[in-house]
């Protein structure tokens, strides 16, 4: 990557990384995917590809606050107040493994 | 109205099984939806069919966002703006095919097993994206003269883009404008549902029906409602974004686009020149890191438990088993796009990538708010070129992908409502669209401008 994500400081925290395997294998870890060795090489060359055309936000000379949505979003809740919801049966429409009312996921121990 | 629902439907699965633009025919419920409007001729949409992108629940229809691992989603609730569209009588066919969870803009990056759509006016052509299905849908159903409109979403150009390809109206409402409730999300501060039709007055209709604040989406609203701009052409001011013409531009685009922009002149319009530099330089960054970073955290929840593929085994782990079901069933571009979003959002990494990008938006609203203190409209060829070739698509790389959406990034970023207008077709007769942007809730603006536009054309 080159040096030019740097040049505000913002991103100094980044200089030593290096786009290889591990950091593949690390972020397949970290999204719980497993990829093939061909996967794993076709994305260290995507991540080159891709990270050096978004480094170029690092010289933007963007405003003080981030905008978490488009337009203005105000504390927008309903009144506490119970309601309609999906009932138990509703809820389990799309669950195959299924065993006394409860989803029967994989093993955890 | 059932006898010509009957006809409607066959004719639909005619033309799917040379397009290949619809995951689901809903039969049942299109019959139900006719009987309903049999009763109710008055209602808003009663005579019009509706079709539904894959990523909008339709309940007891499957509903997948055109991704294997969601196969066999069966939802138990309807979308907001589908609920609103049976009790408006509308008739829904079915869900059409895009990329899988919006991923792209070619609609090539549909998920496994699912076929890509093929654009009408040359089927060697894409659709665009990640709304083709629907574009593909609108444009069919218009030159087969049978009312019908498609509801579409867009996150970074999802709408206008597949509507600009395949020469249809594609309009983008204001971020919040339309509930989202119901909605597979992609990302959810910049996804927008919205409407595809063949005519200014039936995109009105469609997305007045859809619109209103809504207790199932917090982020929806309570704004006035949709009124279409009456003023007579030559009291627009129009800004051309001088960014949007490149040399890097299509010349038939250009030239097309250019002829809309003489027709104004002549008509008394005033059209100047202006500048969003800063949209056109970090836009796409910008835009793909929020897009990337809310994408990964939104598939998060798409493990084989409770809904779609759901194939546990005795003895294997649960962090195997989650693995092994999102890696056989995500597609090629859905991987990409959750390792690059979790990837942006790992510790030490999120102020650098994420925060950095959101303040990006934060410049790009401010861009085009300067902008609409001064002129009503913003105008812009919708894309760079017409329709690519499949085979020309597959020499692409994946950051190649990602640029085509330069003209469309911007609006989508700011949650400004815009429209892709069709203004004309190149030398090979592939359709060419031009791009009508407004400020925060004048959807009337883009409207009663495009009007104009409709009658020019």
């Amino acid at each position: 990557m080159s040096q030019n994500l740097f040049k505000n400081g913002l991103c100094s925290i980044l200089m030593d990384i290096e786009i290889n395997e591990d950091l593949i294998k690390q972020v397949a870890r970290n999204s719980c995917l497993e990829l093939s060795k061909e996967e794993i090489a076709a994305f260290v060359n995507d991540f080159k590809d891709i990270l050096q055309h978004f480094e170029t936000l690092a010289e933007a000379p963007v405003a003080e606050s981030p905008s978490f949505h488009p337009v203005s979003v105000k504390d927008n809740y309903r009144e506490d107040e119970g309601g309609k919801c999906l009932t138990h049966e509703e809820a389990m429409q799309n669950v195959k493994e299924e065993s006394d009312g409860y989803i029967r996921g994989p093993k955890v121990i | 109205m059932i006898e010509l629902t009957n006809k409607v439907l066959k004719r639909l699965k005619e033309l799917n099984e040379e397009y290949s633009f619809m995951s689901v025919i809903s039969t049942d419920l299109a019959y139900e939806c006719a009987e309903f409007a049999t009763k109710n001729p008055n209602l808003p949409l009663s005579g019009y069919f509706v079709t539904i992108k894959d990523c909008v629940v339709v309940k007891d229809v499957e509903s997948t966002a055109s991704s294997r691992i969601l196969k066999g989603y069966r939802p138990v609730f309807d979308a907001t703006v589908v609920k609103k569209i049976k009790e408006a009588g509308g008739i829904i066919l079915g869900k059409t095919i895009q990329d899988e969870f919006g991923f792209g803009s070619f609609s090539t990056n549909v998920g496994l097993d699912y076929p890509t759509p093929k654009n009408p006016h040359n089927k060697d052509c894409a659709a665009g994206g990640s709304s083709g299905g629907s574009a593909v849908a609108t444009a069919l159903f218009a030159k087969e003269g049978i009312k019908h409109i498609s509801i579409a979403e867009s996150t970074g150009g999802s709408i206008e883009n597949p509507a600009s390809f395949c020469g249809v109206i594609g309009f983008c409402p204001t971020y919040g404008r339309v509930s989202r409730n119901g909605l597979i999300s992609y990302a959810n501060s910049l996804d927008k549902i919205g409407v595809m039709a063949p005519t200014v007055d039936e995109t009105a209709l469609g997305v007045s029906v859809i619109s209103g604040k809504d207790i199932g989406d917090s982020t929806s609203c309570d704004v006035a409602e949709i009124k279409v701009e009456e003023r007579a052409l030559n009291k627009y001011k129009v800004g051309i974004i001088k960014e949007s013409l490149t040399e890097d531009l299509n010349p038939e685009v250009r030239k097309a686009f250019d002829l809309v922009v003489e027709n104004l002149k002549s008509s008394g319009t005033v059209v100047e020149e202006v500048s969003l530099p800063f949209t056109f330089k970090y836009g796409i960054p910008a835009y793909y890191i929020l897009a990337m970073s809310e994408a990964s955290t939104n598939l998060s929840c798409l493990c084989g438990l409770r809904y779609g593929k759901q194939e546990v085994k005795k003895d294997e782990h649960f962090s195997e088993y989650f693995k092994r079901i999102r890696s056989q069933h995500f597609g090629k571009e859905a991987k990409r796009r959750i390792m690059l979003g979790t990837f942006a959002r790992m510790a030490g990494y999120r102020d650098a990538f994420y925060i950095r990008a959101a303040k990006a938006r934060t410049s790009v609203i401010e861009e085009y708010k300067k902008l609409f203190s001064n002129f009503d409209v913003l105008i812009s060829p919708t894309m760079p070129f017409t329709a690519p070739t499949f085979s020309d698509i597959s020499k692409l790389r994946a950051v190649d992908h990602y640029l085509a959406d330069i003209m469309t990034v911007g609006p989508n970023l700011a949650g400004v409502p815009h429209a892709s207008f069709p203004i004309g077709k190149d030398s090979v007769g592939m359709p060419i669209g031009m791009m009508v942007i407004a400020d925060h809730w004048k959807e009337g603006v883009v409207l009663g401008f495009s009007k104009h536009l409709e009658v020019m054309k």
